[in-house]
């Protein structure tokens, strides 16, 4: 492809003992895609993501994220690696909780050895964009979580990582403030290039999303792009094909 | 599936989270019984202590120690309810009812303290053992064998009552904590933050002034009879400082923390570090927990050492003494000139002609008619004073082996030979010497020293006079006595001398012999030190452990915020340098407060002692040793903790991680879930 990818991953290869999570995936990620990871439950997106995210390592293969390749590193430069490009949101929101918000937003920033002034003005800068700017003394388990997932996802930005990895962010939330994180991912990366990663089950999740991937026994098995659709056709397009996989699967198991 | 195997299948599940609870409680446990049956072997406590200050100590010691096994069975149960609480809650949420989770609960604590109560007994009687018979080895304290069993039927009985009384209340406060909380209230009980505690100005200040007047009150023991320990009595202001003491380390640590933790926050370039924002936080987190361990560790290790530095006082002053009290391997007054003869004789045996360097002192005995005099004066069978000549003096510290020349006395002038240091000045007093036919003399004490050349037996209130004064004086035809001492090279090691020149003075009180002076001592005196050290470093070890247990306990706590810090790109080298942060923090303060408290204890003990030792390099030896003792303990406890924490965040290879729940519920829930959405249809 070009050599704009941020991420190129060659036939990756994940197994536990018997099991292969991961078969034999090739993936590119373009600078400033937004891309969604779809499959059913055990399909491997978990799994995908946490290897692409350094967060586990592959059995085979290669991962290249701005273009060094991740699986050579040992463990305190994977850690230099995560600190420098990447940035994390999880279902769960994984917040420290001893932290006030703003506190959890500034750790990634002292990672970096940032001027205190420099961190303060930054988060106040990104808590807006989120609008969290008045939950910033609380503490975790003060807010509700969609008002966690946004603070998670501002501690993901703050450092304007390369990468955004993000697994089910929108899991475990109501649609409408599901919707609301979702706007805003769509806003940085749109705004500021930023290159999302994002694992779901859901359809209207996916359809924020450039380009899906979908995953079945940690093999890619169709790639859906949004091109110049609108949202609405895209979310349709999504659900369609669900079904047919779906379906496909029910023929097959039956 | 019945209530007992779900507790068996949960004891197995949580082995290791288990095992520290049962570890550390059976551990206090095990004091705890090995010093009752140690305290209640009266046999022993009197062979070993004989009536010394120590054995009172042992009653104050007691009550503290049932203090802190009370406190720390508590602080523990709260430590496992709370862990345990997560997943209880989550059975309760798939059906058992609240009566039924306390059960739960109740079952593993008492199977838990049962189990540590047995440990607890069987290694604090084998501890017991092993601590006798090195006492018995060691120091040849004879003891029937019929008195050292390792089972004390009294100590376990109040061992055991005790534990059951204290399980009660556990269970009892367990049950009042579950019926008063609501499901949801349980399920987030472990992340829960403690209230912060308010900075108050008044705690701040209340605290910080008892312990300035604690300390001051404990140091105005030295004005002597001015001060208010005489003029208000021993045992209200030993009260009083006690309670200044105690009052001002609760208050101050529970205002200067705080107020220490603002400070570094405020400070933003120290507090936006990456260190640093995560350890404040998650101290603050517990911080009403952290500070009530950090008051109890800091009060029973100032006990510990004040104990360990009162015993190393009581030793070694005596012990240092004896260079004043015996300033010759061996003295005695000449009153038979065979038996001295003999005496030099049998050292030559021994030793050599030129191993043996003898001297004779005349002593003049003059009575005084001034006021005024020193309490040396009469503190004697026939009250005077002595009278050596300069030269004699001169002499004989030479064969002390100080060679210096202090022969600058003139006309009248004497120097006054001290028993102690104390607030007494004598330079400048003129004392008028009485001589036959109602003649006198001024003498004017020019100056004053606590090197004396004959022992405090033979000779108190000595004056060092002019020899021309001396003869003078001797001329008059006042009373006089001869004293023989023997230096010598090694002589006064020389035990073969001294077995053999003893038999020569039996029931003679005025044969000074340095060694024997020294053996009779460390004879009757080491089993206390021993005990004091051992007693001691049990309760520096003891705060210790509660130490390492709050930090593995806050530690566990903490698993997952590890791992998130692992995600967002923490070496695993900094995520250990918090760790020790916090290590550090919890062993830092109860080591400096406890350190000062003891050093202020011993200050005042320190008057408490005849002090024969005029020399201050001297006076820092208890506080070196106590303290030197506890900073190796604690320095030991570091790396422990250090390592068990490293151990509790990697050790494991199941990735505890991502998920909040505990390893099961999500099963739970969803089968649950599944059920009820059955049951819908
Ligand atoms: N630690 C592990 N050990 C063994 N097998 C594993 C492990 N983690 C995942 N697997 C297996 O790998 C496969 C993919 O799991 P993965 O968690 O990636 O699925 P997923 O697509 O994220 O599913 P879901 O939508 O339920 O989260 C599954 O079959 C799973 O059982
Ligand atoms: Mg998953």
């Amino acid at each position: 492809m070009t050599n704009d990818a941020v991420l190129i991953a060659k036939n990756i290869v994940k197994s536990y003992d018997h099991v292969k999570a991961l078969n034999e995936i090739s993936l590119d990620v373009q600078k400033g895609e937004f891309v969604g990871i779809m499959g059913s439950s055990g399909s491997g997106k978990t799994t995908l993501l946490n290897v692409l995210s350094t967060i586990d390592h592959i059995s085979a293969g290669e991962i290249f994220i701005n273009g060094i390749e991740i699986s050579r590193l040992n463990d305190n430069q994977t850690s230099d690696f995560r600190k420098d490009y990447l940035g994390f949101i999880f279902q769960e929101y994984l917040l420290l909780d001893s932290l006030t918000i703003q506190e959890n937003i500034a750790v990634p920033l002292t990672l970096l050895k940032k001027k205190p002034t420099e961190i303060e003005a930054s988060i106040r800068a990104l808590a807006k964009r989120f609008g969290i700017e008045n939950q910033l003394h609380k503490y975790p388990n003060e807010l509700s979580g969609g008002q966690r997932q946004r603070a998670a996802a501002a501690r993901a930005m703050i450092k304007n990582p390369s990468i955004l990895f993000a697994d089910e962010p929108t899991g475990a939330l109501d649609s409408n403030s599901a919707q609301e994180l979702l706007e805003k991912l769509k806003e940085i990366n749109e705004e500021l290039h930023t290159t999302i990663l994002m694992v779901t089950h859901d359809a209207y999740s996916a359809s924020y999303a450039n380009r899906i991937i979908i995953l079945k026994d940690g093999q890619t098995i169709k790639q859906l792009h949004k091109a110049q659709k609108s949202r609405q056709t895209f979310f349709e397009e999504i659900l369609e094909e669900i079904a047919v996989l779906s379906n496909r699967t029910l023929a097959t198991s039956m | 599936m019945s209530l007992f195997r779900i507790v068996q299948k949960n004891l197995k599940k949580n082995l290791s989270f288990y095992s520290l609870y049962l570890g550390s409680v059976a551990f206090v446990l095990m004091i705890f019984y090995f010093s009752i049956s140690f305290g209640s072997n009266d046999l022993i406590v009197s062979r070993l202590m004989g009536d010394n200050k120590l054995q009172a100590m042992i009653k104050v010691v007691l009550p503290l120690l049932m203090a802190f096994v009370l406190f720390y069975m508590s602080y523990s149960n709260t430590f496992f309810m709370k862990r345990r609480m997560k997943e209880l809650s989550i059975y309760a949420l798939l059906g058992f009812n609240k009566h039924k989770v306390i059960l739960i609960l109740g079952l593993e604590n008492i199977f838990i303290c049962l189990l540590a109560l047995g440990i607890g007994i069987i290694v604090g009687g084998i501890v017991y053992i092993v601590l006798i018979q090195i006492v018995v080895e060691w120091l040849g304290v004879s003891l029937e064998p019929s008195s050292i069993v390792w089972f004390n039927s009294d100590a376990a009985l109040i061992t055991v009552s005790f534990v059951v009384l204290a399980l009660i209340v556990l269970l009892f406060s367990n049950y009042r904590f579950i019926r008063k909380h609501t499901l949801l209230d349980l399920v987030k009980v472990e992340g829960t933050r403690e209230k912060p505690i308010q900075l108050k100005l008044w705690k701040a200040i209340v605290g910080f002034v008892s312990l300035v007047a604690g300390y001051m009150l404990a140091l105005d023991i030295k004005r002597g009879a001015d001060s208010l320990w005489v003029t208000v009595g021993f045992a209200p202001l030993s009260m009083l400082t006690f309670i200044l003491i105690v009052v001002g380390t609760i208050l101050s640590i529970h205002s200067f923390l705080p107020y220490a933790l603002n400070k570094i926050k405020a400070a933003k370039h120290s507090f936006y570090r990456n260190t640093m924002i995560i350890t404040i936080p998650q101290f603050v987190q517990r911080i009403t927990s952290n500070a009530r361990t950090l008051i109890v560790s800091t009060l029973i290790s100032a006990t510990a050492l004040g104990l360990l530095g009162a015993g190393v006082i009581t030793f070694y002053y005596p012990v240092k003494a004896i260079e004043r009290t015996n300033p010759a391997a061996f003295e005695f007054p000449v009153q038979d000139e065979g038996l001295t003869q003999k005496a030099l004789n049998i050292v030559k045996q021994n030793v050599g002609a030129d191993g043996i360097q003898s001297k004779q002192t005349t002593i003049l005995e003059v009575e005084s008619s001034s006021k005024n005099l020193p309490f040396e004066y009469s503190a004697k069978e026939k009250a005077g004073f002595d009278l050596i000549s300069a030269s004699d003096y001169q002499s004989s510290l030479a064969l002390q082996g100080d060679a210096q020349n202090r022969n600058d006395l003139t006309g009248n002038q004497a120097i006054f030979i001290k028993y102690n240091q104390n607030n007494v000045d004598e330079r400048g007093k003129v004392y008028t010497l009485k001589l036959p036919q109602s003649q006198s003399i001024d003498i004017d004490v020019a100056n004053t020293t606590l090197e004396n050349t004959i022992s405090f037996a033979n000779s108190v209130g000595t004056l060092v006079v002019p020899d021309a004064l001396y003869q003078q004086i001797q001329a008059t035809g006042v009373p006089s006595r001869q004293i023989m001492s023997i230096y010598g090279e090694g002589l006064r090691n020389n035990s073969v001398v001294h077995a053999q020149l003893s038999p020569l003075f039996t029931d003679n009180v005025y044969f000074q012999s340095a060694i024997g002076k020294r053996t009779t001592f460390l004879q009757a005196n080491s089993s206390s030190l021993l005990i004091s050290i051992f007693a001691s470093t049990i309760f520096l070890i003891s705060t210790g452990s509660i130490l390492y247990f709050t930090n593995i306990s806050n530690t566990y706590s903490k698993i997952n915020d590890f791992r998130i810090l692992e995600k967002l790109g923490y070496r695993k080298s900094k995520i250990k340098k918090i760790v020790n942060y916090q290590i550090f923090i919890t062993l830092i303060i109860p080591y400096i407060l406890g350190s000062l408290h003891s050093i202020f204890a011993l200050e005042c003990f320190k008057t408490l002692m005849p002090n024969l030792i005029g020399d201050s390099s001297a006076f820092w030896l208890p506080e070196i040793v106590a303290i030197g003792i506890f900073t190796v303990i604690y320095g030991v406890y570091y790396l422990i903790t250090q390592y068990s924490s490293y151990k509790v965040i990697w050790g494991r290879k199941v990735k505890v991680a991502t998920t909040m729940q505990p390893p099961d519920s999500k099963r739970y829930v969803s089968s649950f879930a599944k059920r009820r959405a059955r049951s819908y249809k």
